[in-house]
């Protein structure tokens, strides 16, 4: 018997041996789509002289390359779709670390899917038909928010989009509405609380019992901080931007690791140096390969979270692969309030704007683990007449060119070659 | 209760099945949708056991069932109706139907027999009426059901359907539909195959689409029906297009 409450039982209550025969299928299908549809993955496979017939079992997928962030910007805009493009219901606009960015597209059944998705999740963590979910998300770019809509609408709950509202509005929601769910940024959720302090509001004039956190994941200090100041319980949800955000894996009642939608995704993790196979338990890149999207199938997609797998059984009954939260990257992308941003693209844009700047650095400010704010320290060159202007108009010019291509203002200031803090662990800068 | 795992066949040097893999769990009505030569065809004659040089396994409940004679697969309750009916059109109707429980003659009882018969024309009276008519001079949708009451017999537990609409108006499409939602609610599991993709996803749960020998898409059939490339290839509600980008 389940003994855990489930929006799609059959699926969920699968076993391992189940499980993985459900995703030898569709991951065949995949390939078979992907070769014959996708002429990237066409010529990827016939380079290597592989052909979706190889596939015999899932340790088969091995053999395929990896597809990787570059691979999608190459083919920007449309290069990776599986489908025409009057299929296409949805488009998504990601950043990449290169000069490009990335599209995904999603067929109607893609965004089914991905409702179901977070219908799954919220009904494995107890939301059910009484509660209000107050999605205080900022949408902008981040169509993971639609999501959150139509999975509470899915499931029968309510739903109170409040993005992009201050604070002290979001606590008027939340009491006036009584939320019971608060869906948003741990960075937000954090300032919520701050801000519920500073008013000197008692928790308890609030309805809420639990939040739905993401995409950053909580350390479990934040964690405690949030379900100790809110009162509630905190869950952790994931999602790859390049796949669907959120709705990928997702913690059950017992938040000890996230559940794989592994129906909808095979996941591996591999050593981000050498490309190698971990065995379960062992930390490194998570990799994913859809099972079930129609317009946008990727094979192998390196995410560059760093995350262990768990095969072990959850006390919750569910036999589903659980990740580890990933705190770490395996490339260069760092989070601020939500807003992910690769060193590379800054360096870009300095030189453009201003290509006399000899070194630079970016200070990230953390709270509980999280981006909170971003600092860049710059170095004029020797002779202040091979900039193109003066220090002030550069300084203002490089912050608001940042400003407008990463949407996220940053304190840009002046430093010397000697004040610059020692190279990070992340990027060192090289600029001849 | 079915499982086809891996599953390739060759005629010669043309593969017609390439690496395919689905499932059928029990109660379903699961429909097999492809163009001419997709190998749908090819795909229950493998499982019936009249295909037997194989690459792959089919299991049905938990057991291994390739390599069995076709009388054993029956006798493990997977049956057959093949396409284009292959009546004995000579003999009566009332005989064909008792040939259906030829592999069981040893072990069935004349009542059980008798009750099968009877259940049988209950589905199809208009069977009862012409029982003692030679099979040969009913009509193309009396034929078909014929060849579906003559399966019956065999009481099978998976039911292979292999183009039951194949030559017949309409109107008697409709029939063999509804006939083939009522086997399933009195407890058959049914797969089925057909090119009238329309009709058989309409009353079938799931369905998996075949390209060459390939599984190419999957999915619950209302999924499928609303499938703007199942639409294209197999509905015919729109012209292929461009690809346009």
């Amino acid at each position: 018997m389940q003994t855990f409450s489930s929006w799609e039982k059959d699926l969920e209550g699968l076993n391992r041996d189940q499980i993985r025969d459900l995703q030898l299928e569709r991951l065949q299908l995949t390939c078979n789509r992907a070769y014959s549809r996708v002429d990237f993955y066409r010529k990827r496979f016939d380079e290597i002289g592989f052909t979706p017939d190889d596939i015999k079992s899932l340790d088969d997928l091995e053999n395929i390359p990896f597809t990787t962030q570059s691979d999608l910007a190459d083919h920007y805009p449309y290069g990776m779709f599986a489908v025409p493009l009057k299929d296409i219901v949805r488009l998504k606009y990601s950043k990449s670390v290169g000069d490009s960015p990335i599209v995904i597209g999603y067929t109607k059944k893609d965004v089914k899917i991905w409702t179901e998705m977070m219908a799954r999740l919220m009904v494995s963590i107890g939301i059910d038909k009484k509660d209000i979910v107050q999605v205080a998300f900022n949408y902008s770019l981040f169509t993971g928010a639609f999501n959150f809509n139509a999975g509470t609408e899915e499931i029968g709950a309510t739903v109170a989009p409040s993005a992009m509202v201050s604070a002290t509005i979001q606590l008027k929601i939340m009491q006036d509405f009584r939320s019971t769910v608060l869906a948003t940024t741990p960075s937000f959720a954090l300032h919520i609380l701050e801000t519920m302090r500073t008013q000197s509001l008692d928790p308890h004039l609030l309805n809420l019992k639990m939040g739905i956190f993401g995409p950053d994941f909580m350390t479990s200090s934040l964690r405690e901080e949030l379900e100790e100041g809110f009162g509630i319980k905190a869950y952790s949800i994931y999602g790859v931007e390049e796949l669907v955000e959120p709705g990928v894996a997702g913690e059950c009642e017992y938040q000890d690791g996230l559940h794989i939608a592994e129906d909808h995704f095979y996941a591996e993790v591999i050593n981000p140096a050498t490309g190698k196979l971990l065995p379960p338990g062992s930390p490194g890149e998570l990799v994913i390969t859809t099972l079930t999207t129609e317009a946008y199938p990727l094979i192998r997609y390196r995410t560059g979270d760093i995350t262990a797998l768990f095969e072990s059984p959850c006390p919750c009954g569910r036999r589903t692969i659980r990740m580890s939260p990933s705190y770490r990257r395996s490339d260069d992308r760092i989070t601020v309030r939500g807003v992910s941003i690769y060193p590379q693209q800054v360096e870009k844009i300095i030189a453009e704007v201003e290509p006399g700047i000899v070194d630079f650095r970016l200070l990230v400010h953390t709270a509980y683990g999280l981006g909170d704010r971003l600092d860049l320290l710059i170095v004029p060159p020797d002779q202040a007449t091979e900039m193109r202007g003066t220090r002030g108009q550069v300084l203002e010019r490089i912050r608001a060119t940042l400003r407008r291509h990463l949407g996220l203002g940053i304190r840009v200031q002046w430093s010397t070659r000697e004040m610059l803090p020692a190279e990070g662990m992340l990027y060192k800068t090289v600029i001849n | 209760m079915l499982r086809v795992k891996n599953l390739s066949v060759a005629y010669g040097n043309i593969k017609v099945l390439r690496q395919v893999t689905f499932h059928v769990k029990a109660g379903e009505i699961v429909t097999l949708v492809g163009s001419n030569g997709a190998g749908k065809s090819t795909l229950l004659s493998v499982i019936s056991g009249l295909k037997k040089e194989i690459e792959g396994d089919i299991i049905f409940e938990g057991n291994k069932i390739n390599g069995l004679r076709p009388d054993q697969i029956v006798q493990m309750g997977i049956v057959q109706v093949p396409e284009a009916r292959q009546l004995f059109n000579s003999m009566t109707v009332s005989e064909n139907i008792s040939l259906g429980a030829y592999v069981h003659r040893k072990t069935l009882s004349k009542e059980e027999l008798r009750e099968r018969e009877r259940r049988i024309y209950e589905l199809f009276p208009v069977l009862y009426e012409r029982r003692n008519q030679q099979a040969g001079t009913l009509s193309g949708g009396e034929q078909q059901m014929l060849s579906i009451a003559r399966a019956l017999m065999a009481k099978p537990r998976l039911l292979l359907l292999d183009e039951p609409s194949l030559g017949l108006a309409p109107l008697v499409v409709r029939e063999i539909f509804k006939i083939i939602e009522d086997m399933r609610n009195n407890g058959t599991t049914i797969l089925l195959v057909e090119q009238n993709a329309l009709a058989a996803l309409n009353v079938s749960d799931r369905g998996y689409v075949l390209e060459s020998g390939k599984v190419i898409l999957s999915g619950d059939s209302q999924e499928l029906l609303e499938n703007e490339e199942v639409r294209r290839a197999f509905l015919g509600k729109e012209y292929r297009e461009k690809w346009e980008r």
